[in-house]
């Protein structure tokens, strides 16, 4: 099977257009992007490993209050899930909230979860690499990517396993000389029954002609059975049903204790919505299609004892940063980061202070995350994160959403 | 067309040592359609392996136009193969149904079940092979547009391909066996036209997975379009008794009158 | 020399053998695999969706349709009782030829994790059936009833191991449980498998044998009704005029 593996590798390189890659998660409708689920703190690490080798992937993401009414929420059933072009990878953990995610399980709206995941690099290649959240009739929710390049390990990769009665398995190639054999057993006792009515050659005409005849003559066509074909099938039946009964056998006294496959739903403990002593209101919001140019107008009112400014705005994995706040570079060419795309008018809040700011995102990352398709929508709702940071770093998030009006000229 | 022995088609007579015409399957032929049909086609799918992982991925980035590129390609190739052969099975059709010697009937029904050899093969390329490819495909990726790599492969290039080895079996069946001048045989057109549906079946598989299916089981009832559409093939059954009985008296009538003939 | 008219007539039954049976292969092969792919493909697919109560009564549910319907004209027609075995025959080799080509080297599954199920023996037994029988009122009684009624103990020699439980960081899992877990499908969720849950109405634990009575059953009503079909659908008399 391996030579075989690699002919083919060898014939598919003679095709390959140019080893560069992409990703796919923009082909979903803006708004819903931006008002489902926000990911953010995503990391992942090494992002260069070996076959072999286990990536840490780590991040939070809030459930957001304005998911739409319309759209299944995260209440019934979703899972944890990586987005990477096929198994170039194994799960070996994941969790939400410190618990196992094996299962699924349902969530909260309007809560932050924190989220890891174990990767057990299996392939070699350059993959970009995304967690995502599947929600049960709703499809699958995509967070930040990161280029992650593996290259060969030392050892072919295997995937051992101990099973609770002592035996080491390798799931890569689990039972799969048991699996061979029977299938090929099978194939050879039907091989031997097609073979024993194709022994007569040439045999549809012919057959068909001594049918028709003798349906003609008034006859049973029934007596073109022989008592020889009812024994070769009395001996197949005979055979069929031994080797049925005896493999079952077999197989009950190799496997003597079996469970059925697991299903229940893990639960992840309620929590309390995320308090803020920031309150945003989103008093107007407009996207200047010429200029690429996103304004919110804001009214904050800042209830904690510290002065707290603007640092980031998040919506649909793209980060728009204020510069005068923090300096945040992209990872790699597809992070999609907006170093300088922030700007605030309005300035700090101190403590006790209300007033209004005004808040532009202004980047070509609207255009090539296909955000600005927001007038396409039948729904305009713009949501995303304010990030706010106080001096000594601390940082509250915020939600805030509303109605978005295009600005066409 | 002429109906005459001696003018049997290319694709179905073979000469005795002696030289002198006998009906018969000519396999080189024969086999050489199935085998280049599987050339075009395994290139096609090696095309799939090396570039569906790496520019696939995202119909917004810049390389998937390879893939649309391919996708232009086809479907202004395609459609035309397809109104030429129509139009040059109409052009030579048989203008005298009533008289064709049974030589020569013999003889196309060798060249019928040639044409419905490739259209099953294009059966499994389309049905479990890439049918498939593309089940797996959906299963490891984000659902991205209608245009994905197999997609490009199963929708545009293999559907097209059923259409035209599926209607070329009918038209050529219409156009030159006697017993298909002026009627039409119920399975043979069940057996054809259901799985030729498939294709319009695309615009109801993509509509439902717009709106209700975002997860990717393919055993779902969205899918159950395609399936009576491919039950349909179960009428071939009936197809095959047709050409058993019709190539029985054939055979009878031609191997008395060799025989006589000493070919 | 000439050729008696008897050794013409062979040569050329020949091959019309060859050839149409290469289109019947074709035609079979590709279609039973192509309906079943959109019926029930899953449970083929994926061993973590080989559980006690879906898999051992859809996927044998739906693969009875094409093998009873072309039985009808094989049998009526030509009284060779071969179509279950050859159809899945040819529907158990593009399987494999799928497995391997798309699952295994496009999806990059390990095979482990994406085997086929076997169903040959139970073809092997309605052929057999319809043979000794004779009869296609008692096929279905027999032969087509354990076609549905077999899966389970046909192909428990290569799944038992996938159901051995597996203790993972203090969870227990079976085998296929982890293959699901560990080898990742981005767009096929656990929660999305439609296997068995635990509920209150089972009858002790007969889960197996219960589905399997009901598979038995499913299978006779579809072997007949599937054949009726076939019979209809395959008279090659039935001509039009217009369409």
């Amino acid at each position: 099977m391996r030579s075989v593996d690699r002919l083919l590798t060898a014939l598919i390189c003679l095709l390959l257009v140019e080893n560069a890659a992409a990703h796919g998660e923009r082909a979903q409708q803006a708004n819903t992007r931006m008002r489902t689920t926000h990911f953010y703190d995503v990391s992942m690490s090494p992002t260069n490993l070996r076959v072999g080798d286990t990536m840490k992937l780590t991040g939070r993401f809030r459930v957001s209050k304005f998911w739409p009414d319309h759209i299944p929420g995260v209440e019934d059933r979703v899972f944890l899930n990586i987005g990477s072009s096929g198994p170039n990878f194994v799960r070996t953990a994941s969790t939400i909230d410190g618990v196992s995610m094996v299962q699924s399980t349902s969530l909260q709206t309007g809560r932050d979860y924190e989220f890891t995941m174990d990767l057990k690099a299996r392939k070699t290649g350059r993959f970009h690499v995304h967690p995502v959240l599947n929600v049960l009739n709703t499809g699958t929710l995509v967070g930040g990517g990161r280029w992650i390049t593996i290259e060969p390990g030392a050892q072919p990769f295997d995937n051992k396993v101990e099973t609770m009665f002592g035996r080491e398995v390798d799931l890569e190639t689990y039972n799969l000389n048991v699996v061979y054999s029977w299938h090929l057993l099978w194939f050879l006792v039907g091989g031997a029954w097609l073979a024993y009515w194709f022994r007569r050659r040439p045999l549809l005409i012919p057959r068909y002609r001594e049918v028709q005849s003798l349906e003609d003559a008034g006859e049973d066509p029934d007596q073109l059975i022989t008592a020889t074909d009812r024994k070769v099938a009395a001996g197949f039946v005979a055979v069929t049903l031994v080797l049925i009964i005896g493999g079952y056998q077999w197989a009950e006294a190799r496997h003597p204790v079996t469970t059925p496959l697991r299903t229940a739903k893990v639960d992840v403990p309620e929590k309390p919505a995320p308090v803020s002593s920031i309150d945003v209101k989103l008093e107007e919001a407009t996207y200047r299609i010429p200029g690429r140019s996103f304004q919110m107008t804001l009214t904050v009112d800042n209830h904690s004892n510290q002065v707290v400014e603007v640092g980031e705005f998040a919506t649909a994995n793209v980060r728009f940063i204020n510069p005068s706040v923090q300096s945040v570079e992209p990872h790699d060419s597809h992070d999609l980061v907006a170093p300088q795309g922030l700007r605030v008018e309005g300035g700090p809040l101190t403590p006790g202070d209300s007033h209004v700011i005004k808040v532009f995102a202004e980047d070509a990352l609207w255009e090539t995350q296909r955000l600005t398709l927001l007038i396409n929508d039948p729904d305009s709702i713009i949501v995303g994160l304010l990030f706010f940071y106080g001096p000594d770093g601390s940082r509250e998030i915020v939600e805030v959403g509303g109605p978005m009006l295009p600005v066409f000229q | 067309m002429s109906t005459t022995t001696a003018e049997l088609s290319v694709l179905n007579e073979e000469k005795t040592v002696a030289g002198a015409q006998r009906a018969g399957v000519n396999f080189t032929i024969y086999l050489s359609l199935l085998a280049g049909l599987i050339i075009v086609y395994s290139l096609h799918r090696l095309f799939l392996h090396a570039n569906a992982h790496t520019v696939g991925l995202d119909y917004f980035e810049p390389e998937f136009q390879v893939w649309m590129n391919l996708f232009y390609v086809q479907i202004v190739v395609l459609p035309t193969l397809m109104a030429g052969i129509a139009y040059y099975l109409w052009r030579t059709r048989e203008l005298n149904p009533d008289n064709v010697a049974p030589e020569v009937e013999l003889s196309r029904y060798f060249s019928f079940i040639a044409w419905l050899s490739c259209y099953t093969l294009i059966v499994i390329f389309a049905g479990a092979v890439h049918g498939e490819a593309d089940a797996a495909w959906h299963q490891v990726v984000i659902r991205d547009t209608d245009f994905t790599p197999t997609h490009v492969g199963l929708f545009y290039l293999l559907m097209p391909a059923l259409i035209i080895t599926g209607g070329g079996s009918y038209i050529f069946a219409k156009t030159r066996l006697p017993m298909h001048a002026k009627q039409h045989l119920l399975p043979l057109g069940v057996a054809i036209g259901g799985p030729i549906l498939i294709m319009p079946n695309v615009g109801l598989n993509e509509w439902g997975h717009t709106f209700f299916y975002a997860e990717e089981m393919f055993g779902t009832p969205i899918h159950y379009g395609f399936a009576i559409l491919g039950l349909a093939l179960i009428a071939l059954g009936g197809v095959v008794v047709h050409i058993v009985h019709r190539c029985k008296e054939l055979v009878d009538i031609v191997s008395e009158r060799e025989a006589r003939q000493g070919v | 020399m000439a050729d008696d008219q008897s050794a013409i007539a062979k040569r050329l039954e020949t091959q019309i053998d060859i050839i149409l049976i290469t289109a019947i292969v074709f035609a079979i092969a590709g279609a039973t695999a192509f309906v079943m792919a959109v019926t029930m493909g899953d449970w083929e697919y994926w061993v973590d969706w080989k559980d006690r109560r879906f898999w051992p009564l859809v996927p044998i549910g739906m693969l009875m349709v094409i093998p009873a319907a072309l039985s009808s004209t094989f049998w009526v027609k030509f009284r060779l009782p071969f179509a279950f075995t050859a159809i899945v025959l040819c529907y158990s080799a593009v399987r494999w030829l799928s497995t391997y080509l798309n699952f295994h080297i496009f999806g990059g599954f390990p095979i482990s994790f994406v085997w086929p199920s076997v169903y040959i023996p139970m073809a092997i037994l309605v052929d057999c059936s319809l043979l000794i029988t004779r009869s296609v009122f008692l096929t279905g009684l027999t032969g087509a009833f354990l076609w549905g009624a077999l899966i389970y103990p046909a192909n428990w020699p290569m799944l038992a191991a996938f159901h051995e439980p597996i203790n993972y960081n203090g969870e227990m899992l079976t085998a296929a449980d982890l293959l699901g877990y560990e080898y990742i499908r981005t767009s096929l969720p656990e929660y999305i498998r439609v296997v068995e849950r635990s509920i209150l109405r089972t009858f002790g634990d007969a889960v197996t044998p219960l589905t399997a009575v009901f598979a038995g059953f499913l299978c006779t009503v579809v072997f007949y009704l599937s054949w009726i079909i076939g019979a209809i659908v395959n008279d090659h008399r039935r001509w039009l005029k217009k369409v």
